[in-house]
């Protein structure tokens, strides 16, 4: 089976000569060959040049091909990358380099209706919901019910120390929403946290009404902490992003664990947002089934194939909404947005490189496009830089950049705060957060900035920190991060 | 290995900002202009008077804020906080640039103080300067609000400036 552009499996442009192919082919083999390249993806790859090539090589098939593509109308994804320096100077010493990555639709889906959104709506109902939090809850949940469109499926799980389906998976005429909300009502809050088996719960809806044309999501409430079944959670989550569903994470209040709900939800290319106070629940859901429903593609995948001695040591989802990401081959990224840019800032160390152009990496993106029917949609890029060995006064880094990565450094300065506090060198770690306190005055934040010199006093003197105001930092640095849209200007040479 | 002007953390070469102090780190090769250090004497503790004349507080509109630089002076008004300090390499420029008037030679730093109108107080915040603030001849705590009063010297590194503000 085609998949996408073949010519960009080989590094080529679609009006390459016969010749053009020999040598990209060769290229191309050089880099993925299984003796060159031992990873399981740099196999696979290798695997579809080589049919690429079959193809492009053979002219009756290629211009049956080249038909074939025009009649889809080309790529249905953009992939467009921004470099820290597009030339390096040849040294002696590791060095590191950036790639800011937007992927964007290149195809207009017209006035096609948004794909159908199937959701799972999981709730944490122990005891410490009580009151406020569940009552707002309650509201929002009902909101969203209403906002639902008629072809739309949506479950409702409660759990505590075991789940409960609310509302099994379904799609809603009024009736049945007045039915809904009449049963969201009546949940109460009692028990503990065991957050397995509302996931359990909440994917076992998913799969009722799981399909490559819709968009499946399920979205977890919580406020608490799992404990002893963190491992099989994070095992369901890999699960059910190979089932393609992504998962969101709400946390309410302190109490929650923030590194497990980001993990969690990462491995599923969904992010993790935080509310100090139960009145945001509501504006939370509204988002996020607004951004469901303005999905484009759906299933997002990064491969990173790695050139030799190239390591990938950082991953994140700068926008639209930011969030850590696994530094593993496969990325997942979650969904792309019809009106908003999907932005991730890839961070690589390069080995001693000798003078030359050298590849670094091998961007494959993967995705499914529900509206227009599409499936495993992929485009490539190649990453690559120019060694010199003198490098004369170097264009400066582009602006789009410096923007990401100055919001990113910020937010890595309190998570550096953080590993010292755990590694109990509580000295240093009031001062990065006085340092942040500073950085975040000076870029118009004075309310963090007074978050975190309380907390790096509340270090110095009483040796202690604060978990509400851990969050409020983290949370608060991490939403500073997304870039706005008319700043995505990406040098479109680099296209 | 490249090393960070601001506060001398050691990081990868191609690296952009620093990992210790969010500096960045990006320089044209032959530019580097950090901020000037000075040694600490004793005749600097001493507040360097400003002998400059400018508008008194009695010659401002409400909610106007003068500094008066040795033979100049400046009115601020319309924003809720300004930055003082003078030009980097970075794009960003503060508030208040000084490179103009000598910024950089008397040691001030790219981002040195902040002053903020806080219902109808004036405060003066030092961000951490390499040279440090002075306030009527006594050094600022970094990152410590301070109230201001009108006709107070200040002084960023060994620039003297005097303030007054009708808010």
């Amino acid at each position: 089976m085609v998949i996408g552009n073949l010519y960009s499996l080989l590094g080529i442009s679609p009006n390459a000569s016969a010749e053009d192919i020999k040598i990209a082919y060769l290229g191309a083999t050089r880099r993925f060959h299984p003796d060159v390249n031992k990873s399981a993806a740099a196999a696979e790859e290798f695997r579809l040049i080589t049919e690429a090539h079959a193809t492009l090589s053979d002219p009756a098939q290629r211009a049956r091909y080249d038909a074939q593509f025009k009649e889809q109308g080309g790529s249905a994804l953009a992939l467009r990358c921004a470099l820290s320096r597009g030339r390096v100077p040849a040294l002696d010493e590791p060095q590191v380099l950036y790639a800011l990555v937007e992927i964007r639709p290149a195809l207009s889906l017209g006035n096609l209706p948004p794909p159908p959104v199937n959701l799972a709506v999981v709730i944490d109902r122990s005891t410490s919901m009580q009151g406020e939090r569940l009552n707002q809850v309650k509201e929002a949940v009902m909101q969203l019910i209403d906002s639902l469109r008629p072809n739309d499926t949506c479950s409702i799980i409660t759990f505590s120390d075991k789940a409960e389906v609310i509302l099994s998976a379904q799609t809603g005429s009024p009736e049945q929403k007045q039915l809904a909300k009449a049963k969201v009502s009546t949940i109460n809050a009692h028990g503990g946290t065991e957050m397995l088996c509302g996931l359990l719960a909440g994917l076992f809806e998913l799969h009722s009404h799981l399909s490559p044309s819709t968009v499946n999501h399920l979205m977890l409430l919580t406020d608490g902490r799992t404990y002893g079944d963190e491992n099989d959670c994070l095992l369901l989550a890999a699960l059910a992003a190979a089932d393609g569903i992504s998962l969101s994470g709400l946390g309410i209040g302190e109490e929650w664990n923030d590194k497990f709900l980001d993990e969690l939800t990462s491995l599923t290319g969904g992010t993790t947002e935080y509310i100090s106070s139960p009145e945001q629940i509501h504006e939370f859901l509204q988002n996020k089934v607004r951004s469901l429903g303005a999905a484009f593609g759906e299933r997002l995948t990064l491969r990173v194939l790695l050139d030799q001695d190239v390591q990938l040591l950082e991953a994140f989802k700068i926008s639209p909404e930011p969030g850590p990401l696994e530094t593993d081959e496969t990325v997942r990224l979650g969904s792309l947005l019809r009106d908003r840019p999907l932005v991730v800032l890839l961070k690589f160390r390069l080995p001693r490189l000798p003078e030359g152009v050298r590849p670094i990496a091998r961007l494959a993106l993967y995705g499914d496009i529900p509206g227009l029917g599409r499936k495993d949609e992929r485009i490539t890029y190649d990453i690559a830089v120019a060694t010199v060995a003198n490098l004369e006064p170097p264009p400066p880094p582009p602006q789009v950049l410096i923007d990401a990565l100055s919001k990113y450094s910020q937010h890595k300065l309190q998570e550096r705060a953080w590993q010292q506090v755990e590694a109990g060198n509580l000295a240093g770690a009031s001062r990065l957060l006085s340092t942040l306190s500073t950085r975040l005055l000076a870029s118009g934040q004075p309310e963090l900035a007074k978050v975190a010199i309380t907390e790096a006093k509340r270090l110095e003197q009483q040796q202690t920190i604060s978990e509400e105001s851990k969050k409020r930092i983290k949370y608060g640095t991490r939403a500073l991060i997304p870039l706005r849209v008319q700043d995505l200007n990406l040098d479109p040479t680099r296209l | 290995m490249i090393q960070c002007p601001t506060c001398r953390q050691r990081e990868t070469e191609g690296e952009l900002f620093c990992s210790n102090c969010g500096a960045y780190l990006w320089q044209p090769p032959g530019e580097d202009k950090p901020t000037l250090g000075f040694i600490c004497t004793s005749k600097l503790r001493e507040t360097t008077h400003i002998t400059a004349s400018g508008p008194s507080t009695a010659d401002l509109k409400t909610g106007q804020i003068a500094l008066l630089l040795p033979g100049q002076s400046l009115i601020l008004e319309g924003k809720s906080q300004y930055v003082i300090g003078r030009e980097g390499l970075e794009n960003e420029l503060p508030d208040v640039n000084l490179s103009a008037y000598g910024g950089r030679e008397k040691g001030v730093s790219r981002k040195h103080a902040l002053l903020r109108v806080d219902r109808r107080q004036l405060l003066l915040i030092d961000l951490g300067s390499s040279n440090g603030t002075w306030l009527n001849g006594t050094q600022l705590t970094a990152n410590e609000p301070v109230r201001l009063e009108s006709g107070d010297e200040i002084r960023l590194g060994k620039f003297p400036l005097r303030i007054h503000f009708n808010l």
